[in-house]
């Protein structure tokens, strides 16, 4: 470990200044150069998928019939598919509907998680009780079984999937969040500030919230992949998103079944997606280092 | 009467499923306005969980069983919630043992000191922060301008110890309250400390509550000094009297424990056993008179009253006292 240079020698305050919480985090994070490395090519995801439309090439449902089955080249650079579409094209987009879901149903599990957790964690008592008895029973339903019912039950359109993926995985975070902001509330910091005369809500605002958020962010950048996974899960099986929308799991079912004849078919998808996850869990472990530690 | 606060056979008890524990047995004491009370005891007397009911901040498992805190004439235990916002931080202010511990990570210290004022809506927040700079400069912190913008990490303890003070002082409370205030530092800020506690307790027409469980403390800083034992007080006197007439067996026993600079130099003596089990419920007869060495059949049978031995004297014990003091010198001498 590197230590400061002013370890035991007071640096006069013009040079020892400039230095936040918030600074010191990214200090820890850029120094682990994999989460950096995630954190750029999540950027890069996000972008094209905000900006599919003008990143695609072709369209992504019509193609020419002729094309099919062409190897990547100049005009098509992953090559087309069985009906003549452009592969990265379909691939663009299935990318744009991967973080529809993953960060749509991300925004929902942080909603509902942090006001359940938030309520069951500060008020407690029975409060507590009968919410994570809720919680309890719909961890304990397995749940890519109760988003297969939720799907057929709801239709197989983007905002289906989206609320399916979402209504399983809320729970976690929920916990997450009671299990920090218990912790947080039994602090001697609250104590402090209710002797100071603060109010439940100033202490639940300026204390426990800022207090608890450093997993939470980890536990929502650990939720985004893991709701692309659903996503993709439930398109491969053919319960998701519905042709002609593309999703990765589409696609990488597409792709096998042509496996052995139009290899690039499969190995586009599966590389991508798999870089794709592996960049938001590097990110994850970055944000857990650099949050969670606690500063002496 | 004059009393700021009056605490009144106060009674505080722990609830959990394995029982109760009998933390505050019938405890009263008295603070006039602009006096420093010490209240001394060893872990578990009962000392910090009677501080902490005068501003009512028990944890939710505790009951107050039975007294009366009154503070400037209203009982604290009969206001509501809201009303009692109102009194913390801004009638009452306190300072805890580990400065560490209670400050905020997340919030930078200047921002923390200025808070009681916006909590109760005192001033802007332009005026909180030029009086939260002015106060941090009052408790001896270099460049408070600077030093308002860092976070806690930034701060070594005795510097957050004091920024811990002006926080409790920034509202002008009537009351300050400090529990173990020194205990976590250094012994040389320890003296830094508590000589700036007395300083603002003079400078600011306030008065002080000092928990601590060191004798030493308490002699410098407090006029009055009030010994807990088992959640009771056992001996309550004004300081110069203590030191020299402390009369309860406990004290006798806390005071052989306590070196001293300027006596002889000698092995110091424990206090033979350990504190009551406070689990359950209450021994008959006198909570110490397992460890006391001057107990008597009546001791075990009756618990003694605090009675009035001198002026302002109070003692809780059956011994005669001159009976008890001719032996301890019996005891010295060997």
């Amino acid at each position: 470990m590197n230590m400061s240079p002013a370890a035991g020698i007071r640096l006069p305050h013009a040079v020892a200044r400039k230095r936040s919480l918030w600074s010191m985090r990214w200090r820890i994070f850029s120094r682990n150069k994999l989460a950096v490395a995630g954190a750029c090519l999540v950027l890069l995801v996000v972008i094209v998928a905000v900006f599919a439309p003008w990143i695609a090439p072709y369209p992504y449902d019509k193609g020419n019939a002729l094309d099919a089955f062409t190897k990547p080249n100049a005009a098509h650079w992953f090559g087309t598919d069985a009906v003549g579409r452009d592969v990265l094209s379909r691939l663009v987009y299935s990318l744009r509907n991967a973080c529809i879901v993953g960060f749509g149903a991300e925004a929902i599990e942080l909603t509902v998680g942090l006001l359940i957790g938030a309520v069951a964690g500060y008020i407690g008592g029975t409060t507590d009780t009968i919410l994570m008895r809720v919680v309890d029973i719909v961890y304990g339903f397995p749940s890519f079984l109760l988003s297969i019912i939720l799907v057929i039950m709801l239709g197989h359109n983007i905002l289906a999937v989206l609320v399916a993926v979402a209504a399983t995985s809320w729970v976690g975070m929920a916990r997450v969040v009671r299990g920090q902001v218990m912790t947080v509330r039994q602090s001697e910091y609250v104590d402090a500030a209710r002797a100071m005369g603060a109010s439940w809500w100033q202490i639940l605002r300026r204390y426990v919230l800022p207090n608890s958020l450093g997993p939470v962010f980890v536990v929502a950048a650990f939720g985004i992949p893991a709701n692309m996974m659903v996503e993709s899960a439930l398109s491969l099986v053919g319960l998701g998103l519905q042709p002609p929308t593309p999703s990765w799991g589409t696609l990488i079912s597409d792709g096998q079944k042509a496996v052995f004849s139009y290899p690039y078919l499969l190995i586009f998808p599966t590389v991508l997606f798999a870089l794709t996850l592996l960049s938001f869990t590097y990110l994850g472990d970055g944000l857990r280092d650099a949050l969670d530690s606690r500063e002496g | 009467m004059s009393d700021l606060l009056s605490v009144q056979d106060l009674w505080v008890r722990f609830v959990s499923k394995s029982g109760a524990v009998h933390a505050v047995n019938g405890a009263s004491f008295s603070l006039e306005k602009g006096r420093t009370v010490g209240i001394v005891g060893e872990s578990g007397s009962g000392k910090s969980v009677t501080v902490k009911s005068i501003a009512r901040l028990l944890s939710r498992n505790a009951e107050v069983a039975g007294g009366t805190i009154l503070f400037q004439g209203r009982n604290v235990l009969g206001l509501s919630e809201k009303q009692m916002r109102k009194i913390r931080g801004r009638e009452i202010g306190m300072v805890f043992q580990d400065p560490n511990a209670y400050m905020n990570p997340t919030i930078p210290v200047g921002k923390q000191v200025m808070e009681p004022l916006l909590y109760h809506a005192l001033c802007s927040a332009k005026e909180a922060e030029r009086r939260a700079i002015e106060m941090l400069r009052l408790v001896g912190i270099p460049s408070p301008e600077q030093r308002f913008r860092e976070y806690p990490f930034e701060y070594s303890g005795g510097m957050l110890q004091r920024a811990l003070i002006a926080m409790a002082l920034i509202a002008d409370p009537v009351l300050l309250i400090a529990d173990e205030p020194t205990t976590a530092l250094d012994v040389t800020v320890q003296a830094q400390i508590l000589h700036l506690l007395k300083k603002m307790k003079e400078t600011r027409d306030m008065s002080m509550i000092l928990v601590t469980h060191d004798l030493v403390v308490a002699a410098q800083v407090c006029d009055e000094i009030i010994v807990m034992y088992g959640g009771m007080v056992v001996e309550r006197a004004p300081t110069r009297d203590f030191i020299r007439q402390h009369r309860h067996p406990y004290a006798i026993g806390l005071m052989a424990s306590t070196p001293r600079v300027n006596g002889p130099l000698e092995r110091l003596k424990p206090i033979e056993g350990s504190p009551p089990d406070l689990r359950g419920g209450l021994p008959q007869g006198c909570l110490f008179a397992p460890r006391c060495p001057f107990r008597m059949k009546r001791c075990e049978m009756e618990r003694p009253p605090l009675e009035e031995v001198r002026p302002n004297h109070y003692v809780a014990c059956w011994a005669d006292p001159t009976e008890v003091r001719h032996e301890i010198a019996i005891s010295q001498s060997h």
